[in-house]
């Protein structure tokens, strides 16, 4: 948790501003002011100039002796009130400009001095580049304050902003059982005796310290994430060993707590027996812990404390939070402890100790030795130690009539005893062979026959010998069947999974995926499995699928990507679990299982399995998926392309009529009514045009009706090109247009924004009497640009108003309208209006009929 | 006087007759090609002075035959094109197109689009130096003074800058590329051409319309032009 005295002078002496380190306690008494000291005297021996700017030993001889190596700046003393108050000098300290100053009690409020707070003390040293370590207690945090007042009942004066402790490079969070501090504080070391008898009511009573603890731990928690947040640093992974010990339940929550405040992830593991079933009560432990949030691990092995260090190696954990019975047993005295164990193999691992609280629950002696080692004795297990006894004890017979020599016999037992513990599980029947050869070779091997006395008194010996060596041996062998049976159920696991992985690397559908991870669960498990691979189909055992409410669960289960069933938190009454397969929030299929054949433990290591599913899930629809855009892309280039050459097409043979007849229009040496019939074709092609222009067009918006490709464009300079292209073909009417001073920028797709104005021209000259006039006008209207077009002709009747100004509906005019195109072409325009955002709005003026084009706009307002 | 040789390259025959009519009209030879084929084999054996290239042609993608053409040979391309997106035009001027026409098109506006690519090329004496005149616009070159009737114009050095270019290219298609790097120098950075356009819109209000027709015509994304008839070295009298 805490950087090295070496870690933070190299900070030191490379920022400018000084660095800032508090020593963080949840009580008084918890020793912030001697650990500081300590440090701080460890800096000093090496070389740094630290001196005390203020420090109080509240009379505590350990404090007042370690004071004693420091030079200390003198304070300034006053008087107030017939008391001598000292304070501070922080003119004096900024004068020595030492490299790290000491100040003890950041809380403290100044009697007399420049600044109301210490803190602001501080801040003025570190803003001189000193270093500064301080201490505080966290009742003193502002934002803590309300929360301690309701725990305490004490509301404390002297508060320091949350925000000065979040400047702080280091917290180091002194933390004490409280018990001890308890123990402490009745050896008076804290208080003065009279002080202590206060302090008892108030904040010193075991609970109320280990809430205090409790929230010491997360602020100090809280800062390092910040830290570690800012600096990028790799991110924490608590990890919490689970045994049955009720101290496990409290490990759990409180692995739970310092992973939340780091937001950090975490894993409870349990070490299980080899061969042995998981426990209920771990198995409650491993349930509590999955619904916290854990990722759970079962690993098999017969050394919790071997199998949980080379988890932890692998793993990159952090931290450990181990549940633990204070009691000392009187093996303790024997092994060492597990975390000592930890430590010794890992040793930059944070462990945490959480004890037992409601200690009602210690294990007796005799219930210990009762349940280890197993007390059930399978009978050929049994059957084979007698066999193989009375094997030897024959074969003894009979060399008792070459040799005399019994230590052949001893040998003859040892062979029996070692083959009984070889073939049989645990060192129990292995012992218990042992003690039995030991009673059958005194009885039948040595003088006097048949009787368990004996005459040489080297026997005794002997016997105690044999009985320690045969223990021995017999609990050695045993123990490398255990270790056997583990390598070969781990290779057996990590053979069936590297298999599965293999098999579904194929290109396969979804229901081929989930029959081979079926074959695979059943071939470990020995228990039927079935996969929902989407929400109606399924794969496996079809008795599975009979009882439970199934489709309702999967649609759930589907819905949500959550599992549920038996064991779960959601329709925990269901004969079956679910577990859906979820990738980036899309189930992808859900897992079909029997509750009662799974347990916790299994159902962790059924995850392993649906890993490389999940996997080869994902993998099959982004497949599709890329298959399925590719389509899509080629549809949309074919069609484009399609349009291009249609346009093409269409737009050659127009052209060349067009073309022919604005050149007979120029021959002047006709008939009337020649140039009559020429100015037919003329005016029929030009329709016949813009027909081919908006069938094209509405084609197009079809095509990206959602997404219309607009661009910044000057208006004037859509609405100029849609006319001068339209005075090419139209010569005979007279357009006027009337720009603003103002330059108007429009979002517009300039083709489509076009096409409308030349459907709006279109239409007021087919509705313009002869010598038509159009007259354009621009102008901004609040946020809109109105570009009004206005003819001097037939002004619309009250139908067509009404018909064209309903926005909902397309203005198709009625059909038997003699002036083709008015329908299609208004609609368009309409159409083309709104996706810009705008409007078409038709009116009539004195002289005829008038439609206001509405468009979001912007004014230019950069130009010099 | 030696008349002008045009080849037009383009697959519909009855637009080859109409554009065969309107340059024999205006006094040009006209050589016709259906294909790119017969276009390559021509132009190894003749030296047309303008090419009018339609694009869509039975063989090859009429943009292909103009690459392969302006790999050999400079000679000045008109380009009658269906397609009027944008990002197609530009292209074309990047494979070095002096003008295009899109499809339908008016006879006229054709041959004058001809004229004013082959005046340019053989006329260039005298640009940037004298007076010219285009409707009631009078722009004189060496004093850089712009009148509008009787009525002095003032322009920015930019607006100026755009008008002389435009005016002295009467007829064709500028680009941003080409307006810009000449009026804003060539580090402006390119591609953000709405100060151009803004100065533009600036230049079109001081000119104002003439015979409610604008001076200069836009091709949206393209580019300008300049579209009054522009005559050359006036005598205007020097006040």
């Amino acid at each position: 948790m805490a950087k090295n005295s070496d870690e933070w002078l190299k900070d030191v002496r490379n920022s400018e501003r000084g660095r800032l380190k508090i020593f963080l306690g949840y009580a008084a008494g918890v020793g912030k002011t001697y650990r500081m000291l300590e440090e701080a005297h460890a800096l000093l021996g090496s070389g740094v100039d630290v001196v005390i700017g203020h420090v109080e030993d509240h009379g505590r001889e350990e404090t007042a002796q370690l004071i004693g190596g420091f030079e200390q700046i003198p304070e300034i003393t006053h008087n107030s009130n017939h008391n001598r108050l000292a304070e501070m000098n922080v003119k004096a300290i900024i004068e020595r400009h030492p490299e790290i100053v000491i100040v003890d009690e950041l809380a403290h409020t100044n009697t007399n001095s420049w600044n109301k707070k210490r803190y602001q003390d501080i801040y003025e040293i570190l803003t001189a580049g000193i270093s500064v370590y301080t201490t505080v207690n966290i009742q003193h945090i502002e934002s803590l304050h309300g929360l301690i007042t309701l725990i305490t009942g004490v509301s404390v004066q002297e508060k320091v902003p949350d925000l000065f402790l979040e400047q702080a490079d280091d917290i180091e969070l002194i933390d004490v059982d409280p018990k001890v501090l308890l123990n402490r504080l009745q050896a008076g070391k804290i208080y003065p005796a009279i002080q202590a008898e206060l302090a008892k009511d108030n904040f010193f009573q075991l609970e109320k310290l280990t809430q205090l603890r409790e929230i010491a731990l997360q602020q100090s928690t809280q800062h390092l994430s910040q830290l570690n947040a800012n600096k990028g640093q790799q991110v924490r992974h608590f990890i919490v060993a689970i045994s049955e010990a009720p101290s496990s339940e409290n490990a759990i929550r409180w692995a739970y707590r310092q992973a939340k405040a780091f937001g950090s992830p975490w894993t409870a593991v349990h070490v299980a027996r080899i061969g042995s079933s998981v426990n209920p009560i771990i198995q409650n432990h491993l349930e509590l812990a999955q619904k916290l949030g854990a990722h759970i691990v079962v690993i098999h092995g017969n050394s919790v404390s071997d199998t949980l260090i080379s988890f932890i190696k692998q793993s990159k954990v952090s931290n450990l939070i181990i549940g633990k019975h204070v009691q000392r047993t009187w093996h303790s005295i024997w092994t060492s402890t597990l975390e000592d164990k930890v430590l010794d193999q890992i040793p930059d691992i944070d462990i945490q100790i959480i004890p037992n609280q409601s200690g009602n629950n210690k294990k007796k002696i005799w219930q210990i030795f009762l349940k280890t080692p197993d007390m059930a004795l399978p009978r050929h297990d049994v059957g084979l130690a007698l066999t193989v006894l009375l094997l030897v004890t024959a074969l003894n017979y009979v060399l008792t009539y070459f040799s005399a020599d019994n230590s052949l016999k001893i040998m003859m037992y040892f062979v029996g005893i070692i083959i009984v513990s070889r073939l049989t599980t645990g060192y129990f029947l292995g012992l218990l062979t042992t003690l039995i050869s030991v009673f059958i070779f005194d009885l039948l091997f040595v003088e006097p026959f048949y009787s368990t006395t004996f005459y040489r008194e080297g026997y005794a010996f002997v016997f105690v010998m044999m009985f320690i060596t045969a223990g021995i041996v017999s609990s050695l062998t045993s123990k490398v069947t255990e270790q056997m049976t583990v390598s070969v159920s781990a290779a057996y696991k990590s053979q069936i999974l590297s298999d599965l992985s293999l098999k579904l690397m194929t290109d396969m559908d979804p229901k081929k995926l989930s029959e081979i991870t079926i074959q695979s669960i059943t071939s470990y498990f020995k228990q039927d499995v079935g996969f929902y691979y989407s929400r109606q189909k399924f794969v496996g055992n079809k008795h599975l699928i009979r009882y439970d409410d199934v489709p309702e669960v999967v649609q759930w289960v589907w819905h949500h990507g959550l599992p549920a069933g038996s064991g779960t938190d959601t329709l925990t009454g269901k004969q079956n679990f679910y577990l859906p397969i979820v990738y980036q929030g899309n189930t992808l299929a859900i897992l079909v299982g029997e509750g009662n054949k799974f347990n916790t433990a299994e159902r962790s290591d059924l995850q392993g399995f649906i890993t490389p599913l999940s996997l080869a899930l994902k993998n099959y629809y982004l497949r599709h998926e890329a298959q399925k855009n590719a389509y899509e892309k080629l549809d949309t280039r074919l069609k484009n392309d399609l349009l291009q050459s249609v346009s093409h097409d269409l737009r050659t043979p127009l052209t060349s009529i067009l073309a022919s007849s604005e050149l007979l229009l120029k021959d002047h040496q006709k008939s009337d009514q020649t140039t009559k019939l020429i100015k037919n074709i003329n005016q029929e092609t030009n329709w016949l045009m813009q027909m081919i222009e908006n069938i094209l067009t509405v084609t197009r918006l079809q095509q990206n009706t959602l997404e219309l490709p607009k661009k910044s464009e000057l208006l004037e300079e859509l609405l100029l090109e849609a006319v001068d292209k339209f005075k090419w073909f139209h010569s005979q009417p007279q357009i006027v247009t009337n720009l603003p001073d103002e330059v108007i920028w429009v979002q517009a797709d300039g083709r489509l924004f076009q096409q409308m104005i030349l459907n709006v021209l279109d239409n007021a000259i087919k509705y313009g009497g002869k010598d038509v006039k159009i007259e354009i006008n621009v102008s901004i209207i609040g946020e809109k640009a109105h570009i009004s077009l206005q003819n001097n002709g037939q002004p619309f009747s009250k139908k067509q108003l009404i018909k064209i100004n309903k926005q909902n509906r397309p203005a198709l005019v009625e059909q038997n309208d003699h002036h083709r195109g008015l329908g299609i072409g208004l609609f368009l325009c309409q159409t083309i209006a709104k996706l810009h955002g705008g409007q078409l709005l038709a009116s009539n003026w004195e002289h005829g009929a008038k439609i206001i084009l509405a468009i979001p706009a912007e004014l230019d307002d950069n130009y010099d | 006087m030696i008349k002008k040789q045009i080849l037009i390259i383009e697959d519909d025959d009855p637009i080859q007759r109409i554009i065969k009519l309107v340059m024999n009209g205006a006094g040009f030879d006209v050589l016709q090609a259906h294909n790119a084929a017969s276009a390559k084999l021509l132009l190894m054996t003749e030296s047309p002075d303008l090419l009018i290239l339609d694009l869509g042609l039975p063989d090859t993608d009429g943009s292909n035959l103009l690459s392969a053409i302006r790999r050999s040979n400079s000679v000045p391309v008109l380009v009658l094109t269906a397609r009027d997106q944008t990002e197609d035009k530009l292209a074309l001027f990047q494979i070095g197109i002096d003008d295009y026409v899109t499809k339908p098109f008016e006879p006229l506006e054709l041959l004058a689009r001809v004229k004013s690519i082959l005046s340019r090329t053989y006329t260039t004496t005298g640009i940037g130096k004298g007076i010219l005149q285009s409707g009631d616009l009078m722009v004189d070159l060496d004093r850089q003074i712009t009148k509008k009737g009787e009525e002095q114009i003032h322009l920015s050095q930019k607006e100026y800058g755009l008008l002389s270019l435009l005016i002295q290219h009467e007829q064709s298609v500028l680009t941003y590329d080409v307006l810009i790097k000449n009026v804003w120098g060539q580090y402006f950075i390119s591609g953000h051409n709405d100060t151009l356009r803004v100065t533009m819109a600036h230049l079109r209000r001081k000119l104002g319309t003439y015979n409610n027709n604008q001076y200069i015509s836009t091709d949206v994304g393209v580019g300008y032009r300049w579209v009054v008839e522009v005559k050359d070295n006036v005598n205007y009298p020097r006040s």
